[in-house]
This record gives C-alpha cells, structure tokens and sequence, in this order.
C-alpha cells in the first residue's frame, strides 16, 4: 500500500506543468496587489494609540474628533470654492484619521444592532431564537486595532484562492485515472491484485494529499505577502469590521474565523478532489474529465448569481462545492435548518453535506474500480 | 490446477465476438490461433479478468474467479497486446510500479526486476525510459513485468509481435523454460512461435472455438492434403486461383508451391509433412479460394 | 572430413553473427544529409497554390478525425457567452475577450492527438506526414475559431444597441493570437492533456481578474493604436514561429 501511494505521488508531482501553473494562478491571482499601498508610519502610530478596548468614552471621543474634523473640512472646501481652486481639501494624515473615526462608528454600529436584534429576539418564539440569542449574547466588538493584513487574507480566501484551489485541484487531478484509461496502462491495473481496490484507495490517499498541500501553499502565499504588506497586527479584532462580515451574528476574532474558514476550505477542497477522481474514474478522456468536473464546480456560480430564483432554491445551490468553498455565505447571516425540531447552523450541515459527499464518492470511486473493464 | 470456461459469450452491442465458449485447461502451454477480429483478444482479456463476460463464467479449481477476485488476480500475469506505459518512467521504475501494483514487497520487488530484466536481456536498458525503447524491447518489458508475481497463469497476447527473428526466438525458449507447473495462453498468428512448446494449440474462428488439439493430432487431421509442386509462372497463377497456396519460392526459372488439396492438384506435386503453417492456411485461407 | 568442420565453422559464425542495427541518431543524420538532395520543388507561385490546395484538401479530411466534443462543446460556450450578453447584460466586450481563444485552447488536443495515442510515428511515415496532418488540423480548428468568432460578434452587433463593433473586433484578436500562440508554444514541448487544461485555467483567471479589476480595465481601454498593434505584431510573429516549428516538425517526446 505504501508504495503504491508512493508512486501516485510520484506522478502526481513529476507533471512540472504543475508547478508552473500554480505558481502563474497565484501571481495572476495577487495582480490586483500592486494597487496597495503599506501603511505610513504615521498611520500605524495612529491606529497603536487607538489600539485597544472601546470604551464609551473612546468611542464618544472618536465622535467628537470625528466631527470636529469633518466641520474643518467642510468649511476648507467651501473656501475653495469661492477662490476657484481645485485640490484636496484635507492631508493625507487628516484622511487617515477620517478613516479611522469612521471604522470605530462603524464597529460601533454592530455593537447597537445586536442590542437591538436580542431585544427583537426576546419577543419571539420560534425554533432557533434560542440558538441565534446564545450566540449574539456572546458577542463582543470592542476590541480595536489596525487590521488591515487579516482583513485583506480572509477576503483572499474567500475569493482568489477559491478559484486557485479549484483550479489546480481539476487540472492536477483530472487525469488520475483518465490517463491511465488512455495510457493503456489499465491492462496491468486491472489484472492485478492489488490495482483494483488498493489501488483505488492509494489514488484517494494521493489526491487528499496533494489538496493538502496546494491549499497550504497557497495559505501560506496569502499570509506572507499580506503580512509582508501591512504587518501582523489586528488579529485579535472580530469579522464585523469587514463589510462583508458586518451583519454577521457570529463574533470571531479574525484569527478564529481564519481557522475556521480555511479548515471549511480544505474540507470543501477534499471533497471536490474525491469527486473529481470519480469522474476521472468515469472518463477515458482527461478533457472531458475535466470540463465535467469544472462545469460541476462552476456552473452554480453562474446559476446564482445571474438567475433570478425563488430564495429557498437559491439556497440550496449554495450548498455546492464552490460556495463551501468560498465559506462566506455560511457566516454573513443567521442560517439554520431545521432537522426534527432542532435547528442545524449553516456552517455545520455544509460540514456535514461535505464530509457524506466525501464518503459517497470516495466508496464509489473504490466500487466502480472493483468491477471496472477495460473498453 | 484447472481452469474451466463455461459458456462464456461476450458481445459488444450487436456484435458477438466470443460466443459460447467452454473448455478447460490445465498446465501447459496453449497456443490460440486465430485471425483478427476471431476474439482471441476478447478471451484473453476475459481470463486476464480485466473484461467480464456477457454470461458464462471462468472457473479456477472450481471457483469462479470474480468470487476468488484478488486471489485469482494474485496467481495471474498478463501482457496485453499493446503495452501500455508511463512515457516518464524508466523502464526499472516502470517494473517497480508494476510490482507494487501485484503487492510485492519492495526489497523483494527490486530484486525480481532485477531478476527478470536480466531474464529478458534489458538489464544494461534499465535506466532508459520507456517511451525510448524500440517495439522489441517494450514488448520483453511486457513479458518481464507479467512474470513479477511468479504467476500460476500466464496470459500473453500476440507476445513476439514486434520481435525480431533472434528475440523470437530468446523467447520462444524462455516461455518453454518457465512454463512448468503454469498455464501459459499465447496468442498468436505466428504459426512457428508454438509448433514446438504449445501443448494444444486452439483454434479462434469468428467467436468460436473449432479445434483443441495437440499439435501432433492437429496436423495428422491434414496429413495427405499438402503438396508440393514445382511448376512455371502460368501455373502458379492458375494454382491460386483453384487451392489455398502457401509458400511459393523461385527455383532457376520454376517455382515451388506449397499447397493443400483434397486430391492431387498437379501432375508434378508430391506430398509432404504437413506444418503449422499448414494448419493456419488450412483453416483461416479458404475465403481466399476463388 | 575437413569440409564439413569448415562448413561447421561458418555456421558458428554465422550463428553469431549479429547485424548491427544503426542507431536512431544515425538513421536521422542520414535523412538530414539526404534532404539536401531531395529535389526543390519548382516555382514560387505554382508551389504555393498546390500546397494551399494540398492544404485545403487535407483538412477536408481531417474535420472528420477530430472529434465531435469539440465542435459541440465550442458552440455551447459561445451560446452561453452570447446569452450572457443578451439575458444577463453581461458585457459583451469581456465576455468577447473570454471566449475569442477558447475553441483554439480546446482544440490543440486534436491537433496532438496522435502524438499522444503514439499514433506519430506511423503518422510520420505516411505519405501525408505528420506534420502534414497537424497542421491541416491547425488549419480546420484555426478556421473554426475564427468562424465562430466572427459569428458571434455579427450575432452582437446585430442583437445590442451601440456596440462599437471595431472595439469588439480588438477585444477578440489580440487575445486569440497571443493565448493561442502562449499555448501552441506549450503543446509542442508538452502533453496536450496537461497544457490545455493548463492554458485553458490560466485564461479563465486572467481575464477574470482583468474583468474584475477596473484599473486593469481602464488600462486596456487606453491602450493606444501604436501599442495595440505592436502586441498583436509580436503575438502573431511568436504564432507563426510556432506553426513553423511544427512544418519542421516537432521531434520532441512529450517530456513532462
């Protein structure tokens, strides 16, 4: 058995246009990069003597500067006008500063609306009100730092990387078995013992393996760079202060949602390699192998979001490997479903739904090269 | 040890390539002969378990073989007809594959491919790869790598294709040395490859099994039917057109013909000891009689 | 007595005798100093309209070979991407950039396919030789692309109001001779079943970011005529370098 992984690695990782290409998606992938700027010295000792838990006053104060700021910019840019010139009305560290005042109002505003939303709460009496109000009660914002490179590396991995991963895990993986259909190296396969089954189960253990490794590698691109970029502060800060999260009821610290998200990635990413192998199982051309497995990855994309569709269907389609892999959907809003009276949060029945594909396809994958023939 | 064929039919759709065949065989060598497209590839592919019948079924020892599924697979060896490979393996690591493929463990592994490329004279190639070897050679790795497992039976199909005359003949003695205690199926349409070592040869027409004989028995079924004549180039001509010709061969300004009849074909033929080459003629040539 | 130890002794010999089979590279450098005596063939312009001829009835020939997955599944993308314009007010000049080398991309799998199937070396000693054969198949899926290209741009024009037809027409060249070029160069040295899935995943993403990215965007629509059309020289010289290294002949095994 272990040779046989031996030699699935082996092959896997002598194809050299593998390294090429991964490394081609990852540069084309961080182009947009360029655009960014590191942070001023200035701003990071601005935000540093911010850093720290919001208190009522830090955050009345903040509002005070905030406008302040705003009534001196306002009159600058009316005294502008009446002389005919055309500029910037304020200094970059005035900018900055702006900026900053306006996160902690905007941190500030997640802080209210869950007060809000567990008082709306306490009225009601349906299935998962119990659940949603454990979970906000938990909830606590007042942490604030520079965050800049943790904001940047989960938007990464609920984006680019998605299309990364994917990307390489069809491109690598795709021929596993078509090629060996096209290689005639099937005969020998077949006819022998351990070429049915073990074989099977080499291949599984291989194709897990190399997912394994193109996700931490592309992990560990996205960390360094951003990292590089804007340093390794704000980690400790919670999602809401990402647009995308700012509605989300589920207070992680960055780091916390990090974890999460890639370890939901990985375990999307493992399922997608199992069905992928099954395809390649099915398919003597590693063409159409691959074109039904990337149709399978991205066909919903493209349903979802240009298809107009009852909400419950729309729903339902993003429970498919590329939004699971995406993870975002699953923490933006409270989602549960309810299984006998006890409700299920999103995050945890995609676990469950990957992990039964998984199994499902990787015991097929083994059944159908129990009884496979050569064509 | 047996292996029994049972009623065993393949189709392909509409086509019937092997049909109803049951027969046994035990150890030995078997030498099936057969044209294109008679469905030896389709038998051997069957036996080699890589294909499965339509219906029927192969016993070994009494127990069908998709019961006995990797104990059965664990006592085969087979090389396919086209032998397939990995372009970027040498041939040493192509043979390292395989071996695991048959579960052999490694240390073992490395010392029965050195073993066996020795076996097939390509121990000094053992570092090349496989897409630079000529045919000959890729076909002795399909041989070597089918012996790996010291299979119990041995499947070869149409093995000395792509062999040059001297490595037919390297492996017409190999495959006699090994074939004790195994069964050993050759297919084959080099009627000379099992003359000698072949303990039945089988003959494969259109999906049908019409003759299981020694060769000694097979060849006593045309024993007065093969002539030869010396005659001019006129004659040849019209010999063709009227009997089955085998070799025909320039002598000064006639020819000899080598030929088969019921009866006496010519006032100057003679008849002679009938061969394989006979044989195959005699059964695989009458839709060339006009 | 001694005649017979003789004749005993020549079939020793010969016995042993082996012919020495010359060597691969022997038997090519022979073929190349041979060339050099095969006979020039006549004039420019008759010569060029028999090989164009000889060209087009070749690929006549070769449509039939390739496979139907990739005239299917080449007018599938281009429905879907017009539809996506119509429906979905996707953009048309994107989704023109998208689309304009994908049917080349796919199609490199049939111009190697019998370099793959190790079909190349009988392809080699037909009459029509392999390179022949390649590029009569360069040929039918060069057409093809450009066929459907231009189909699909009349189907635009037609069907969307204010579309500027000749910012479609540059949205659909360049890309088409610069990715087909990139993955012509890969095929030759590489499997075909690696480099077009590789070609294809690389596109798909560039010009996602590009389509994402209004900077980006913004630069290629400020691209001058000058630099425009520098790009589409290179890209179309680097094409053409690479259609004639497969008339030499590509001797490279697929050496991934």
């Amino acid at each position: 058995m272990r040779s046989l992984l031996g030699f699935e690695l082996y092959k896997l990782f002598k194809q050299k246009m593998i390294y090429l290409t991964f490394i081609g998606l990852l540069i084309i992938t961080s182009s947009y990069m360029l655009n960014f700027e590191r942070p001023s010295d200035a701003e990071k000792e601005l935000y540093s003597k911010w850093e720290g838990t919001l208190t009522q006053e830090k955050v009345e104060r903040s509002q005070v500067e905030n406008e302040k700021l705003n009534v001196l910019i306002d009159k600058r840019v009316e005294e502008m006008e009446e002389k005919g010139e055309v500029g910037a009305a304020f200094s970059e560290e005035e900018a900055t500063k702006v900026g900053m005042y306006e996160t902690i109002a905007f941190i500030q505003g997640a802080d209210d609306r869950t007060a809000l939303r567990l008082s709306e709460l306490e009225g009601e009496e349906s299935l998962s009100t119990a659940l949603e109000t454990s979970i906000l009660k938990e909830n606590d914002f007042s942490y604030f730092a520079y965050n800049k490179a943790p904001r940047e590396i989960i938007d990464y991995t609920s984006t680019f990387s998605l299309v990364v991963t994917g990307l390489m895990l069809m491109i690598g993986l795709s021929g596993m078995y078509s090629r060996e259909y096209s290689s005639g190296v099937e005969n020998y396969m077949l006819s022998s013992k351990r070429g049915r089954k073990d074989l099977a189960r080499a291949k599984i253990i291989a194709a897990l393996i190399y997912t394994f490794i193109i996700v931490v590698i592309g992990e560990a691109w996205n960390i360094i760079s951003k990292i590089y970029l804007f340093g390794n502060e704000g980690w400790s800060t919670t999602i809401q202060y990402i647009f995308k999260y700012h509605f989300s009821p589920f207070g992680f610290s960055m780091i916390e949602y990090h974890l999460i998200q890639l370890g939901i990635h990985l375990l999307a990413a493992f399922s997608f390699a199992l069905l992928i192998l099954f395809i390649s199982s099915l398919c003597r051309n590693v063409l159409v192998s691959l074109i039904v497995s990337g149709a399978i990855f991205g066909v919903p994309y493209f349903i979802v979001e240009l298809v107009q569709m009852p909400t419950w269907l729309r729903e339902a389609l993003q429970f498919s490997y590329l939004y699971i892999m995406k993870v975002d959907f699953l923490f933006t809003n409270f989602n549960a479903i309810n299984v006998f009276g006890q409700p299920i949060l999103y995050p945890f029945v995609a676990i469950l739904w990957m992990l039964i594909l998984s199994v499902l396809f990787a015991y097929t994958t083994v059944r159908v090269m129990r009884t496979k023939q050569v064509a | 040890m047996k292996l029994t064929i049972e009623k065993v039919t393949k189709s392909y759709g509409e086509k019937v390539a092997v049909n109803d065949l049951s027969f046994e065989l035990t150890e030995g060598v078997y030498g099936f002969l057969g044209s294109n497209g008679s469905g030896k590839t389709t038998l051997m592919r069957i036996l080699a378990s890589v294909s499965k019948p339509t219906s029927g079924r192969v016993l070994f020892d009494g127990e069908d073989i998709r019961t006995l599924d990797e104990k059965y697979r664990d006592m085969l060896g087979y090389s396919p007809q086209h032998i397939g490979y990995y372009k970027n393996f040498t041939v040493q690591k192509f043979m390292l594959y395989i071996a695991s493929l048959k579960g052999i463990e490694r240390q073992q592994a490395k010392q029965k491919v050195d073993e066996l490329l020795e076996l097939v004279n390509l121990t000094e190639n053992n570092k090349v790869k496989m897409s630079k070897l000529s045919g000959g050679m890729k076909q002795r790795v399909g041989i070597a790598q089918a012996l790996l497992n010291d299979p119990q039976i041995l499947i070869v199909d149409e093995p000395t294709a792509g062999l040059d005359p001297k490595e037919r003949v390297r492996f017409r003695n190999l495959l006699s040395k090994i074939s004790a205690n195994r069964i050993v199926l050759l297919s084959t349409h080099i009627v000379s490859d099992i003359e000698f070592i072949a303990k039945e040869v089988m003959i494969l027409k259109e999906g049908v099994l019409i003759q299981k004989e020694s060769p000694k028995k097979l060849l006593e079924g045309i024993r007065n039917k093969v002539w030869t004549a010396t005659v001019n180039e006129e004659e040849v001509a019209d010999l063709q057109a009227h009997f089955r010709c085998g070799n025909i061969a320039h002598n000064d300004e006639r020819f000899d013909i080598r030929l088969l009849s019921e009866t006496k074909p010519h006032s100057n033929a003679v008849q002679t000891k009938p061969n394989l080459e006979d044989l195959y003629l005699y059964y695989f040539e009458e839709d060339g009689v006009a | 007595m001694k005649e017979e130890s003789v004749e005993e002794e020549i079939a020793n010999y010969l016995e042993h005798y082996t012919v020495e089979y010359p060597d691969d590279d022997a038997i090519d450098q022979t073929i190349e100093s041979l060339r050099a005596y095969v006979p020039e063939p006549q004039s420019n312009g008759a010569a060029i309209r028999e090989k164009l001829q000889g060209l087009l009835r070749h690929s006549a020939r070769e449509i039939s070979v390739i496979g139907s997955l990739f005239w299917v599944m080449n007018v599938i993308f281009f429905i879907c991407g017009f539809s996506y314009v119509l429906f979905f007010e996707g953009d048309p000049y994107s989704t023109m950039f998208f689309l304009a080398p994908i049917p080349f991309l796919i199609g490199l799998g049939e111009v190697f396919k019998g370099r793959e199937a190790g079909l190349y070396e009988i392809e080699l000693a037909c009459k029509y030789s392999a390179q022949h054969i390649m590029m009569s198949r360069l040929f039918v899926i060069g057409t093809y692309n450009f066929v459907i290209s231009a189909v699909l741009i009349c189907a635009l024009s037609v069907t969307i109001e204010n579309i500027l037809l000749l910012k479609l027409v540059g949205y659909w060249i360049l890309p088409t001779t610069l990715v087909s070029s990139v993955g012509l160069f890969l095929t030759i040295r590489f499997r075909s079943s690696i480099t077009v899935p590789v070609t294809l995943a690389i596109w798909f993403t560039t010009s996602m970011m590009i389509s994402q990215s209004v900077d980006m965007k913004n630069y290629l629509e400020s691209l001058s005529a000058g630099v425009y059309s520098i790009a589409l020289i290179a890209s179309l010289v680097f094409l053409f370098l690479q259609i004639n290294r497969i008339k030499r002949g590509v001797r490279i095994e697929a050496n991934d």
